[in-house]
């Protein structure tokens, strides 16, 4: 749902670790998409708002409907520049829920 | 196996060989003199025994300073059977020294005949360092010892000041440019940002290596006047026009790292530093801030990644300063994208796009739409078709990209081949 995944995960994918995983300078994302759906379809299921804070960073997407607009606006964030071995399987499941957010479908079908 | 931070050093191997699994010995050939090793094919078990030597052999811009670091870890972080550092130096000669990550205490024996003291640092049993992705540089790890002439701070920055200072001197030139680029300009801000605009955009970046003869800079007036120089140069250069317009600004000395490890700066050494760049101290309610004159895209106020964590050392007229550049929040580094887009019947979508990013994206829209004019369609088709399937860029416009005082924007038209995918009538849209 967002236009570039973060793909968190992907920096951590050793189950566990000796040594800090560095992430680099935290960053953040903002993106909202204005979906408008043709008159041949009609929407069959959006994504549910989610949203999550943790000392590692965040993400929080919400779906509106109006009309014949879908918005989608998707925020993401990370905060720290290092994750230390102690922190590392919190920080992997925080990676885990923030890469699954970004991977939401709008299911539309046709209209009868 | 060992490297030195001065230029006026000799590496010379002594002796070398392999030890076989079995046992067997094998000689490497080190030819006197020479600073390389040929050993013969290696195999899984073999131990690998190398004795050198780093001679000082003359004086260079260094003076008589001496100082190293070095990992008692093997190549490649390898297992290591026996590791030994041996440092022999006049015994009027004062050496601090610094251990980290469990190093040894020294042996220390005094030679009164040759009026040497000889310092040996031994290691056993080192395991091999286990690689990991993403992780700091060994040097946070791995057992080391730092050896430098300078124990405190405050001589390091003294001798360093002293090498630069007459560098920092303004010209008629100098002073002619700032007042024109300071007109109208009535701000503490606004000085600062059209001093730093022209050292990043109208003084050429080049690089010469940062250590060794690398440490002293051109004259302010050289630099201006050939509108090129590396990080010290800018930096010098910076500082000098800052002054000129009436605004504290000093050198900072930066090890620049994109993988930065936790550094040691418990004992001065050239060799923590890498780079150059210029710290202002806060005044008229402007906060203090570290400027970048290599940083060519990168608005004020906005550093290049690798200059963020760093533990650096800022050389007040010969006094240091130890700060940290820290890390910026998170949303000084936004990614912001409003996108619109009409789905068709087929499937596919017309639509536009605007992005407003800030900080290091703000950064890297400059240099990928700002250095290719002519590819500016097909860079952002580039970056789109992977996240929005095949995509073509009708219509594009930006902001002026090499202007650092205009916030970046890019407005585009798309469209998108197949944004929806088509299921026995249902249609699942990315």
């Amino acid at each position: 749902m967002t236009l570039v995944k973060r793909k968190l995960l992907a920096n951590a994918d050793e189950p566990k670790r000796l040594y800090d995983l560095l992430l680099g300078t935290p960053e953040a994302d903002d993106v909202t998409i204005v979906y408008s759906i043709p008159e041949a379809l009609t929407t069959r299921s959006v994504p549910a708002d989610e949203s999550k804070d943790s000392p590692f960073g965040g993400f929080a997407v919400t779906t509106q409907q109006n009309g014949r607009e879908i918005t989608v606006h998707s925020k993401s964030n990370t905060k720290i520049p290092r994750v230390t071995p102690d922190e590392y399987g919190a920080f992997r499941q925080f990676a885990r829920e923030l890469d699954e957010s970004q991977d939401r479908e709008i299911v539309l079908k046709a209209a009868q | 196996m060992a490297s030195s931070t001065t230029a006026a050093t000799r590496w010379c191997a002594s002796a070398a060989r392999v030890i076989r699994k079995d046992g067997k010995i094998d000689d490497a050939p080190a030819p006197p003199g020479s600073s390389w090793v040929k050993f013969p094919p290696l195999a899984v078990g073999d131990t690998i025994d190398v004795e050198a030597r780093i001679d000082t052999v003359r004086v260079g811009i260094f003076g008589n300073y001496f100082g190293v670091r070095h990992l008692f870890h093997g190549l490649g972080m390898a297992a290591t059977r026996h590791s030994e550092q041996i440092y022999v130096a006049p015994s009027d000669r004062e050496l601090h020294f610094s251990k980290r990550n469990g190093a040894p205490e020294p042996k220390i024996t005094k030679d009164t005949e040759s009026n040497t003291s000889t310092y040996r640092f031994a290691l056993d049993g080192l395991k091999k360092l286990q690689i990991e992705s993403s992780m700091p540089d060994p040097i946070e790890y791995s057992p080391s010892v730092s050896v430098s002439t300078y124990g405190k701070w405050e001589d390091f920055t003294a001798w360093w000041w002293n090498l630069i200072e007459k560098e920092c001197q303004s010209s008629p030139a100098i002073r002619d440019k700032v007042a024109e680029l300071l007109k109208g300009k009535t701000t503490r801000e606004e000085k600062m940002r059209a001093i730093y605009d022209f050292v990043v955009t109208d003084v050429r970046y080049n690089a010469w290596e940062f250590g060794c003869t690398g440490y002293r800079p051109y004259n302010a007036s050289t630099i201006f006047d050939r509108r090129y120089g590396d990080c010290k140069d800018k930096a010098i250069l910076i500082k000098t026009m800052l002054n000129a317009a009436g605004i504290e600004a000093y050198p900072v000395l930066i090890f620049a790292d994109d993988r930065r490890p936790k550094e040691d700066m418990s004992l001065p050494m050239v060799g923590l530093f890498n780079h150059c760049i210029a710290w202002v101290p806060d005044g008229d309610g402007v906060a203090p801030m570290f400027l970048d004159g290599t940083a060519r895209s990168h608005p004020m106020g906005v550093l290049p990644d690798m200059d963020h964590g760093a533990r650096v050392v800022v050389v007040k007229d010969g006094k240091p300063l130890l700060m940290d550049v820290g890390y910026p929040a998170a949303g000084a580094n936004l990614d912001a994208v409003e996108l619109r887009l009409a789905l068709q019947p087929d499937g596919s979508a017309k639509g536009t796009l605007v992005m407003r990013p800030k900080g290091n994206y703000d950064v890297r829209m400059r240099e990928i739409y700002g250095s290719e004019q002519g590819a500016q369609k097909e860079n952002l088709e580039r970056f789109l078709s992977p996240h929005l399937g095949r995509t073509k860029v009708s219509e594009l416009t930006t902001s002026d990209l090499t202007n650092l005082d205009v916030p970046v924007e890019v407005r585009a038209t798309i469209e998108v081949e197949k944004l929806a995918k088509s299921k026995a009538m249902i249609w699942r849209s990315r």
